[in-house]
């Protein structure tokens, strides 16, 4: 991020959406909405002392709403480009036009109430689709309990609460009673091999439950976690080896079976009901706190991009991938990679990257020298 | 007469990150206490677009000679101080980074006083040895604006003529009598269920239609030597040694499907490979007209101890022959054995059990025996013993590295892992990157990959040697060995211990011996200058006088 933050070549536009575009391999026209920030991006330096300020609180969405930010803030610490946005709709100013703590504070002068959205129009030669994924909501699968049982979580709230910067500093806090979690189990195909929900394997996250396992293990010694799979899917680069380690060295159980439903008992403990397939027998299992790995899904931009810029998706909502040119759209001169062409971890993501970009060289190399013949 | 020395000290708060833990205003003074050093400030970041005009302000200024910053890790922004040394007119090796953050506030969040006493020695031993610090130059050497491509497989051929396209000279070499790898035996490529053989034949067409490729077929690469933008490569065909040259390498030499080990393969013809497979399909064998009973066998030597891991590609090879195979004779009765699918799109796996394709999952712990008509193997589900009688069983076999990858870990220096595949500088953080520089690793011979990872990875490994093909000169880091031939004494040593080809001994003529040193191929590690009893050779970016003051400030 920081490498393509200081790359002079490279001009990043955050915060900004793609409203409209035109035109053809060559020469496209693309309008883009740059939304306001109420902070001159330009003066900013991320200071952060208008933050330290600032009297209103809203849920950190960084953060997944575990811990609350203020109405000014920066998205994350290392977030390019490094300056604060005030967060229209918590504002006090803009909600009750009185405050203006900010702008008070702020010594360079940055705060501006007076922004507003600004449209740019770019001429491009091609288009690079890098809108990656979200996560899937599962609180419409009540079997499993998330937003109804408390000691309920996501992987990605997970991530955030076993990280040293994030809300508990890194302890497993459990949601109920902000105790240790020392019993954890993680569902697997929350929503992922789904007929209903995510026809695909999200492909990421059995190894991330078991990078999860493991992280618990190292910040305490007594944890015990429990993984519940369906088909372990360990098939990159040295995934077997690591789901060998997660047994051997750090002791997860690996379950075979599908969770059919979470209860609670008076102490809020989650009970995982599940029917172990290799023992064919219907079980269930009481812990401290449940993770559930849910599934990846394309980004909601995604059919909004597709049809501004006309090119197909696949019946899961990626961005249709054909042969020879897996970067290629089906419009020429617009390119994609990552996530949005379907699941793929970090490694996969760079290679597809790297490949878009040279099809892009390739593309506009071939076009200057049509026009010069 | 010596200039007098200027150091400027900016110690970070890093908001406040770093001065929750540490009293910087002791620091502070301490810095202010040591010899040569003219100014000291604390900054809130360094960093900061603010910071860095500061400090270049303060290096213009006060007339600063050399500078540090305490703060983050250099693993960042050491780079981009640097920079902002050479920016303000100063020699970027005039500049030290020390971390006072990971290495000491975050590490001691449970003493102050520790943190205190360490961040002192660390910004003390940064002054002694940035106060020895000598001006070095970048060293620019030409690039040859050619690639070398080893490996004439879909992956290769992607390389070759994304770089062709782009007017690089591009040499392939591959080791079979045609091109076209792994894709020219199979029969059709998953899921876009298209022709395998008239594929890779358009691609070679399209290949050999680009002037500016050179396709070398029967031939190996036996020797490279040489740094990036400049490699000297030998390449035998027929007995015959050529000798190229080229800028940057591509490694895309694939691997193959592993010859089942079993000792019931190959008893009969009713036990065959999934490449046997493949290749009855191509050749519309008759005996898949009406097949009969027809059992996949997943996860053959694969997943076990010898072997562990999964090569990816064996589930979706055997779904997708199930499913052409049903279409072909639909009174065929086909069932899937196996451990785990990692078929990714659920679809196909159902598309596949709505035609009537069966899918069991054996328990690998228990053993799995073949009999002539019948594989005995316990099921997971059912806890018991199974049975399936055949006609055809087919053994799904896993991609394994072909011997060719040993070879080229030995005559490029790219490591292998356990299974025989070469690896990446660090395999989840820096995908792409491999220890020599501009040799670049793609397709098979890296992992088990399918056709459309293989060619993604083909197009990245052209994109990232184009960067370097695009200058005519590349820049190359001074950390490096100084030599000087006044105190060599030819005895050899560096020549013993240097693993990068960087000390040559010759014969000056006279009988006397000396070493040729190379800059280029130099990485830095110091090892020679441990052995070198003359002193001959010295490391260059930390010398043994700036070691023995560091430590002066240490101990």
């Amino acid at each position: 991020m920081l490498d393509a933050g200081r790359h002079p070549n490279i001009k990043i536009m955050a915060y900004s959406e793609v409203e409209d575009a035109k035109g053809e391999a060559g020469n496209f026209k693309v309008k883009i909405r740059k939304k306001a920030r109420y902070v001159n991006e330009n003066i900013c330096n991320a200071c952060g002392e208008c933050i330290e300020k600032c009297p209103k609180k809203a849920p950190d969405s960084f953060d997944m709403g575990l811990r609350d930010r203020k109405a000014i803030y920066i998205y994350f610490a290392q977030g390019i480009p490094a300056v604060a946005t005030i967060d229209k709709d918590v504002c006090t100013f803009f909600l009750k036009g009185r405050c203006k703590l900010c702008e008070k504070i702020c010594k360079k002068g940055a705060i501006d109430y007076e922004q507003k959205d600004e449209i740019v129009e770019l001429d491009v030669g091609a288009v690079v689709i890098a809108t990656g994924l979200e996560m899937f909501d599962p609180s419409h699968l009540t079997q499993y309990g998330y937003k109804r049982l408390k000691n309920i979580i996501t992987g990605l709230e997970y991530e955030r609460l076993i990280n040293a910067t994030g809300p508990t500093g890194g302890h497993l806090l459990r949601p109920s009673d902000k105790k240790l979690a020392k019993k954890v189990a993680y569902i697997q195909c929350v929503g992922s091999r789904d007929l209903n929900n995510c026809n695909y394997c999200s492909s990421v996250c059995c190894m991330y439950a078991i990078k999860d396992a493991m992280l618990a293990r190292e910040h305490d010694s007594e944890s015990d976690s429990y993984i519940f799979h369906t088909d372990f899917r360990n098939v990159g680069k040295w995934f077997q080896k690591y789901e060998r380690r997660g047994k051997d060295e750090y002791g997860i159980n690996y379950i075979r079976g599908r969770v059919a439903e979470i209860t609670e008992d008076e102490e809020q403990n989650p009970v995982v009901w599940y029917e172990d397939t290799i023992e064919r027998k219907v079980k269930s299992l009481k812990v401290d706190m449940v993770v559930l790995s849910t599934a990846a899904k394309p980004s909601s931009d995604a059919e909004k991009l597709s049809k501004m810029f006309g090119y197909e998706l696949d019946e899961n909502g990626f961005v249709r991938k054909n042969l020879p040119y897996p970067s290629d759209t089906t419009v020429p001169g617009i390119f994609a990679c990552g996530f949005s062409q379907g699941p793929m971890d970090i490694p996969e993501s760079v290679a597809a990257a790297s490949a878009a970009a040279d099809r892009v060289m390739e593309t506009l190399a071939g076009l200057k020298l049509k026009k010069r013949a | 007469m010596s200039e007098s020395i200027n150091i400027g000290v900016f110690i970070c708060n890093c908001g406040n990150k770093i001065s929750d833990y540490i009293d910087l205003e002791e620091v502070e003074k301490f810095a202010e206490s040591l010899d040569n050093v003219t100014f000291v400030k604390r900054l809130p970041y360094s960093c900061s677009k603010d910071g860095k005009r500061f400090i270049s302000k303060v290096i213009k200024e006060k007339n600063l000679t050399h500078f540090i910053v305490a703060g983050c890790s250099p693993r960042i922004f050491e780079n981009i101080f640097r920079n902002l040394a050479e920016e303000a007119g100063l020699n970027s090796y005039l500049f030290e980074m020390v971390n006072i953050r990971e290495q000491c506030a975050w590490v001691h969040i449970d003493s102050e006083e520790k943190a205190l006493l360490k961040a002192k020695k660390l910004v003390g031993m940064g002054v002694a040895k940035v106060k020895e610090s000598k001006p070095l130059d970048v060293i620019e050497e030409e690039v040859i604006p050619s690639a070398l491509i080893i490996g004439g497989g879909i992956t290769g051929i992607t390389s070759a003529i994304s770089l062709a396209e782009k007017n690089v000279k591009v040499l392939l070499v591959e080791k079979e009598k045609e091109l076209g790898g792994m894709l020219k035996n199979l029969y059709k490529i998953y899921p876009t269920m298209i022709n395998a053989r008239d594929f890779i034949r358009n691609r070679i067409k399209k290949i050999e239609s680009i002037p500016g490729i050179e396709i070398l077929t029967n031939a190996r690469v036996t020797s490279v030597s040489g740094c990036v933008g400049n490699y000297d490569v030998v390449i035998t065909q027929n007995n015959r040694e050529i000798k190229k040259n080229a800028g940057i390498i591509i490694v895309a030499a694939g691997a193959k499907a592993l010859q089942p080990e079993n000792p019931d393969y190959g008893k009969s013809d009713k036990v065959i490979s999934q490449m046997d497979l493949e290749r009855m399909l191509l050749e519309n064998d008759k005996r898949l007209k009406n097949p009969g009973k027809v059992v996949m066998f997943q996860c053959e030597g694969v997943r076990n101890n010898e072997r562990p891991y999964c090569a990816r590609v064996c589930c979706i090879t055997a779904i997708k022959n199930a499913i052409i195979l049903k279409e072909m004779s639909p009174q065929a009765d086909i069932t899937i054995l196996y451990r785990d699918i990692p078929a990714f799109n659920e679809k196909d796996r159902k598309r596949a059990e709505l035609s009537g394709i069966n899918f069991i999952q054996y328990n690998y712990a228990e053993p799995v025996k073949i009999l002539e008509d019948v594989i005995l193997f316990t099921g997971t589900e059912t806890k018991r013993s199974g049975d399936l009688p055949y006609n055809l069983l087919v053994l799904s076999v896993p991609v394994v590295p072909d011997e060719q990858s040993e070879e080229l870990h030995n005559i490029l220096g790219i490591p292998l892992d356990e299974n025989g595949f070469l690896v990446e500088k660090q395999v989840r953080l820096k995908p792409g990157k491999y220890v020599p520089r501009g040799i670049y690793v793609a397709g098979n011979v890296h992992w088990p990959a399918n056709t459309f990872e293989s060619i993604a990875q083909g197009y990245s490994a052209a994109s990232r040697g184009y960067v370097v093909l695009k200058n005519k000169k590349i820049e190359i880091e001074p950390v490096v060995v100084s030599y000087d031939s006044e105190t060599c004494r030819g005895c050899g040593r560096c020549v013993e211990v240097c693993e990068f080809n960087a000390v040559e001994l010759f014969d000056t003529g006279s009988g006397i011996k000396q070493v040729k040193f190379n800059s280029i191929m130099c990485k830095g590690c110091g090892v020679c200058t441990v052995v070198c009893p003359s002193g001959a050779l010295q490391p260059q970016v930390i010398s043994k006088k700036q070691i023995d003051s560091m430590l002066g400030v240490f101990v």
